[in-house]
This record gives structure tokens, sequence and C-alpha cells, in this order.
């Protein structure tokens, strides 16, 4: 059996995963300067002065071109949402405007911030997660179901 | 073109740090949220892995004048607590909440084309957008400062355009190494190779 799917499946995985996202955030910090903030690299691509924005792009195409390899190397960790189409672009637009007005999200704020002990990502990250639960909350409350 | 291709690396590495982990799964990121019910904390390793890892990164990383392949270091310059923080975290917060992608696992996962996830991420992206033009108009030129402080942040300083860089580097550059470098030394390095 492929050693991902053993790890992917073994209780190691999420562990493993955060130490790796905790690689690339470092190294973009580390050499580049950079904080791995996904929300603002991605948002930087609108109205980023021209030099800035080239970097930006090779890390998104990183994002997604993982994307392709993982989807392949590891399909069952790819889930699709199950929330209506409404629901889906709603949660899009709100993750979005949520995370412009706060710059930042679970990347920039919940794992740089917090590790350097910032306040504003300490507070930030614990509201997120706070409305994140409370919106699971209602929607299953809701719904009537299991969400 | 090396330069480019580690940032292309970093952003491989960070999709397949988020699909290891779980992250990738909206069903597993409800099941994290989900306190109330059946909850599923495995994900918490996650923040654990990455913050741990991050920690040391950025604890060596004030021992370094700059960054080992940049010019310098782009901290935020942000440090209140303010409304816009606490309101955007929480708006944040329902949308993760009601779909189960925050930013990152939504642009890795367009890779499998799946048509919610195209729904997700153009929303959210066509969101971006809108909103850093509508905080520009609001802080109404202020452009400038938010552009050569930090990437990360849309235009909201309130001090000249020109400060924040110099003294945002000198009060870095105070606290890591307490004495080599002035304010003025500070200010008169090249801002940066943009």
């Amino acid at each position: 059996m492929n050693p991902l799917h053993l790890l992917f499946e073994s209780s190691y995985g999420p562990l493993a995963g955060g130490v790796m996202i905790g690689l690339a955030a470092a190294l973009l910090w580390l050499v580049h300067g950079r904080i791995a903030g996904i929300s603002g690299i991605a948002g930087g691509l609108f109205d980023a002065p021209r030099g800035d924005k080239r970097w930006r792009l090779s890390f998104v195409l990183g994002l997604v071109g993982g994307g392709v390899l993982f989807s392949r190397l590891l399909p069952e960790a790819f889930g699709a949402p199950s929330a209506s189409v409404g629901v889906v672009v709603l949660g899009g637009a709100l993750v979005g405007f949520g995370t412009t007005l706060a710059n930042g999200c679970t990347s920039g704020h919940g794992v740089c911030g917090v590790a350097r002990v910032s306040k504003r990502s300490l507070v930030a990250t614990a509201a997120f997660m706070a409305a994140g639960m409370l919106a699971v909350y209602a929607a299953r409350t809701l719904t009537g179901g299991p969400s | 073109m090396i330069r480019q291709l580690s940032f292309v690396f970093a952003g491989a590495l960070f999709a397949a740090g988020l699909a290891v982990s779980g992250m990738t799964d909206p069903a597993r990121v409800l099941a994290f949220l989900d306190v109330g019910g059946r909850w599923d904390p495995s994900l918490a390793l996650v923040m654990v892995g990455a913050i741990g890892v991050y920690a040391v990164a950025s604890a060596f990383s004030k021992r370094l004048r700059r960054p080992f392949a940049a010019s310098r270091f782009h901290p935020t310059n942000q440090r209140h607590i303010t409304p816009r923080l606490v309101v955007g975290s929480l708006v944040f917060g329902v949308g993760w909440g009601l779909v189960g992608y925050c930013p990152g696992p939504a642009i890795v996962s367009t890779a499998t084309g799946a048509s919610s996830v195209l729904y997700f991420t153009l929303a959210m992206v066509v969101t971006f957008g809108v909103t850093r033009k509508l905080l520009g108009r609001l802080d109404d030129g202020a452009d400038d400062a938010g552009e050569a402080v930090d990437a990360l942040e849309p235009a909201v300083t309130m001090v000249p355009a020109a400060a924040p860089v110099g003294l945002g580097t000198a009060a870095q550059a105070a606290t890591s190494t307490s004495t080599t470098r002035t304010p003025s030394g500070a200010s008169r390095r090249p801002s940066s190779g943009q």
C-alpha cells in the first residue's frame, strides 16, 4: 500500500500535514520574508504593486499544482461540500469578505500569527473558531439533522 | 526563475500539508467544528504541527538581519485589536462553518474540478477583489502605505505614507539587534526589491 495512504489513514496524518504546512510557511518567511497568509497572498493579486504580484501568482500556482498532484496521489483526502449551491456561494463570499476585513485567515492568523503570539491573531483565531462552531451548531439545529 | 520556483514549491508543500492533514475534506472540517455533536478533534493537531514548526522559524528569524533571499522581512504593521478585525473574523468563521472550506483548502481543491468547489472559490476570490476595492476607497488614498508596509494588509494605516516603513523596520531592528541600527540608518536602506 502507498505509504501516503497509510499516513493519511493513521492518526499521525493531521500532525504530519501540520508540520508540512509549518515548513512551507517557514520557507516563505525565512527565505523570502513573506507571511504565509493565503487570503492575503491571493487577495494581493488584485491590488498589490506590479512587481509584487509575480511571487503571489507563483505561490498560488504551487497551491493548485500541489492540489492536482495530491488529488491523484491521495484522492480520498479531497471531499466536496455537502451544502447546496446557494449556501456554497454565500459561504465563499463570507469567507472572502471576512478574511479581507480581518487581514487574515486560518493560515495568516491561525498559524503564523498564533505562532508568534500576536494578540491580534489570537483574538482573530478565537473569533473565527467560535463563529465556525456556532455556524455548524446553528446549521445542524435548523436542519434538524446531522450536518 | 529559481526564486519563482521556490514560491511554487512552497505553495505545493503547503497544499500537500493541507491534503495529508485532512483539511481538504469539508466534512472532516465541519466535524472538527461540531463541538456540540459528533466532534472530531483530530484536526487540532494540524494547528499544533504547523504552529510548532513556525514558532521555531519565527524565533530563529529574529537573529537574521534579512531573509535568505530577500532584502527585508515584510511583517504586518497592524498592532491594534480593531472592530474590523473581530467582525471580519466572525464573518469568516460563519462562512467556514457553513461550507467547511477556508481559503487555502478551497484554492487547493479547485484542482479536483468539482463544481461546488469552483463556485465556492470563485465567490471567495471575487469577494477578495471587491472588498479590497471598497476598503481602498474607504481608506481614501492610504494605498501607498498599505502597499509599502505589508502586502498582507490592505491600506488601513492613518500615518503618512513614507513613515511606517522606516518606523516599522526600525522597531523590529531595535527589538532584535538592540544597538547596531538607528532609525535613520534603517530608513536609509533601500526599501525592498519591489
